[in-house]
């Protein structure tokens, strides 16, 4: 079937674009790509096959009737051939009995009884090859005929035999033997021409139903053909659906496999790479150990360090400023000026070296001591450290400018040395100031941290030795002009950097100083949102 | 009037010489005596209220850093012994560094004290401690009345 055909070359070709080659086809009856595609191809060979069926039937009944039609032919043959022989073998019989009635010859008697058999065989065969009931009355009819025509022979041969001469009446009986073989003959004839009409009538019937069969044949064909065609359309979309669909599968399959290859590849790389970051943490985390080791023997020996400084430093000096107290208390009045003059030095010497290692140690102890962190009132400890320096500031003019400070959180004895050292500096270094001006304030700054400020009109620095400034044992001022040991700056920068903190200052030669130190705002206690600031003091 | 002694157990000469000068500046009447280091503290120690060995004393001005056996081991034996736990003992030092202040608490000190670098101080504190130890703290009697059997026999001629 060319339907299945061109669904099959469909099947195993690449889809070709669709509605392009087919489009003159398919055009007539876009319709169908409404119907859903299994109830359309179900549908249409249903109707094929029913067709199929019916032009089965139709083309055995054909058959059928050819047969019936050769049968009819064959009978007519048969009922023509019968009647000829018929009215042959009567005239053998008229001819055998007129001659032997005439002759007496009894050689003339065999066609007149062979005529007689077959006649009666001739009657019979008509018989059974008749079926018209108009042509079988006429068979009737002509077998009388026959039956009277020969009954008149036998008569007048029985008459020649029984006389042996020719019978009286021959004329008569001659005369009436043409008759009756001329009704005969006319019986003949017009069973003849009806058997031929019958023939043709029956010709042309079957004629009408042959085109007619042909007519249904090609149209069923053709609607056969039509439905298939409409089968294979849908057959068509569909596997060019199918084609589609699995060049979409086989194009998501490579896609896929492409993803699995580049997933296992990532997979692959993130374990070399996580074996390569152990591997670094284990170093580094041996070489941080190793260090801290370290670090802890370094601490340890400093700490060894500081204590022997503490212990075996002091007891001399203690010994040296005892013996020279004794010496000053006993025998003072004994001694010359000049002596006087050197045992005072000696003493304020000692006193001077007493002061630089408690603060020595001070500063070792702040870099080691651990921070307790708690909210401290910068106010309070303001207040504290002014009440503190009061003895020295009791007879000078000084206006203090304070701001509120925040709270912030830090330890509480450690900044205490801050605001110590600062607020006891701006003193020191105004104490030539007819009316000292001392600043203390702070601003919020929004880098996350608060900044804290002293400033006072005093001496002030050179910028230029700025960093110098913050260092142990530094000192920009004379001991002459001001006493101090070099430390309190130093200490103020350990505290503030352990906090987290900076410490900067400003300044300039006889126009004041402004010291600053910042504290992240994770320590200061501004109280923006109290649960951030829990989970500050917390970690 | 039956004054019990002062112990000063301290290994620098200096210290002891500067000590035994502060102590007569404070004029107390308490006699002083001085012990070179921690054995000797010791052996005296153990002989303490028994024939022949000293008595009592009113308070043990211990140093804490000496040779051989240091300040701390002293008073480590002096608090571990029921019959002289009670005794008062000031711990004198040079420094405050070191774990020296909590051990010496934890192990029962009765004070400690940083001598002071000036002189000055130091005699302020030494006149403070003696006044205090020797003449304003009371404290209860040794164990099984051996002071007082002690004492019975220091009266008597030997």
């Amino acid at each position: 079937m060319p339907c299945f055909a061109l669904g099959g070359r469909n099947l195993e070709e690449p889809a070709p674009i669709p509605g392009e080659e087919s489009e003159s086809i398919l055009g007539t009856i876009k319709w169908f790509t409404g119907i859903s595609l299994s109830r359309g191809v179900e549908v249409a060979t249903l109707l094929a096959v029913l067709l199929t069926a019916c032009m089965a039937f139709l083309t055995w009944q054909s058959t059928r009737q050819d047969g019936e039609d050769a049968d009819w032919v064959a009978r007519t043959h048969v009922v023509q051939t019968a009647l000829q022989a018929t009215v042959a073998h009567a005239a053998d019989i008229e001819t055998g009995a007129r001659a032997f009635a005439t002759t007496g010859n009894d050689v003339f008697l065999e066609p007149y009884w062979s005529g007689q058999r077959a006649v009666v065989k001739d009657i019979s065969m008509l018989h059974k090859a008749i079926l018209d009931k108009a042509q079988q009355e006429r068979l009737n009819l002509l077998e009388q005929q026959i039956d009277s025509a020969i009954a008149l022979k036998i008569m007048i041969v029985d008459e020649r035999r029984r006389t042996g001469a020719i019978p009286l009446d021959i004329n008569r009986v001659f005369l009436e033997g043409k008759h009756s073989m001329d009704a005969v003959r006319a019986t003949v004839a017009e069973m003849q021409g009806s058997e031929s009409t019958l023939l043709d009538l029956r010709m042309a019937a079957t004629a009408r139903s042959r085109s007619r069969t042909r007519v249904i044949v090609l149209s069923a064909a053709i609607v056969g053909m039509a439905f298939l065609l409409i089968a294979g359309f849908f057959l068509r979309r569909e596997s060019n659906h199918t084609v589609q669909i699995n060049q979409q599968l086989k194009t998501l399959n490579v896609d896929l496999k492409e993803r699995t290859r580049e997933s296992r590849q990532a997979e692959e790389e993130t374990r070399v790479l996580n074996r390569d970051l152990e591997e670094r943490v284990r170093i580094r985390t041996a070489e941080i150990t190793r260090v801290n080791t370290k670090l802890t023997e370094s601490a340890k020996e400093l700490e060894a360090f500081a204590y022997s400084v503490s212990h075996d430093l002091r007891a001399p000096l203690r010994h040296l400023d005892g013996f020279l107290s004794l010496l000053s208390k006993r025998s003072y009045s004994n001694l010359d000026d000049s002596a006087k003059h050197y045992v005072d030095c000696t003493l304020e010497a000692s006193k001077r070296m007493g002061q630089l290692i408690d603060d020595l140690l001070q500063f070792s102890r702040l870099g080691r001591d651990e921070i307790h962190k708690a909210p401290v009132d910068l106010n309070d400890i303001v207040e504290q450290v002014r009440k503190e320096l009061e003895p020295e500031t009791r007879d000078r003019s000084i206006h203090w400018k304070l701001s509120h400070l925040p709270e912030v959180a830090a330890d509480q004895a450690m900044l205490r040395q801050v605001i110590e050292n600062f607020v006891a500096n701006a003193l020191k270094f105004t104490r030539h100031c007819p009316t000292a001006e001392i600043e203390i304030g702070c601003k919020p700054e929004p880098t996350g941290e608060v900044v804290f400020f002293i400033r006072d009109n005093g001496v002030g620095f050179d910028m230029r030795y700025y960093s110098k400034l913050f260092e142990i044992f530094q000192r920009l001022h004379g001991e002459q002009e001001f006493e101090g040991t070099g430390i309190g700056l130093a200490i103020v920068r350990r505290v503030v950097e352990r906090h987290g903190g900076r410490v900067w200052a400003e300044g300039a030669v006889g126009a004041g100083a402004t010291f600053y130190f910042s504290l992240p705002t994770d320590s200061s206690c501004i109280r923006r949102e109290s649960s951030e600031l829990e989970a500050n003091l917390v970690s | 009037m039956n004054l019990k002694p002062i112990w000063l157990v301290e290994d620098s000469a200096n210290d002891i010489e500067l000590t035994v000068a502060a102590l007569e500046d404070s004029h107390l009447a308490n006699r002083l005596i001085v012990m070179r280091d921690g054995s000797e503290a010791l052996d005296r120690l153990r002989k303490l209220g028994h024939p022949g060995g000293d008595s009592f004393p009113a308070v043990i001005l211990l140093d804490i850093k000496m040779p051989k056996v240091s300040g701390i081991e002293v008073l480590r034996s002096i608090k571990a012994d029921p019959r002289l736990k009670n005794l008062p003992v000031v711990m004198l030092t040079s420094s405050r560094e070191g774990p020296d202040v909590t051990a010496c608490y934890e192990l029962g000190a009765n004070a400690y004290v940083v001598k002071p670098v000036e002189f000055g101080d130091f005699l302020e504190a030494l006149k403070t401690l003696g006044k205090f130890w020797a003449v304003l703290n009371e404290r209860p009697e040794p164990n099984n009345g051996q002071e007082g059997i002690h004492a019975a026999l220091a009266g008597e001629p030997t």
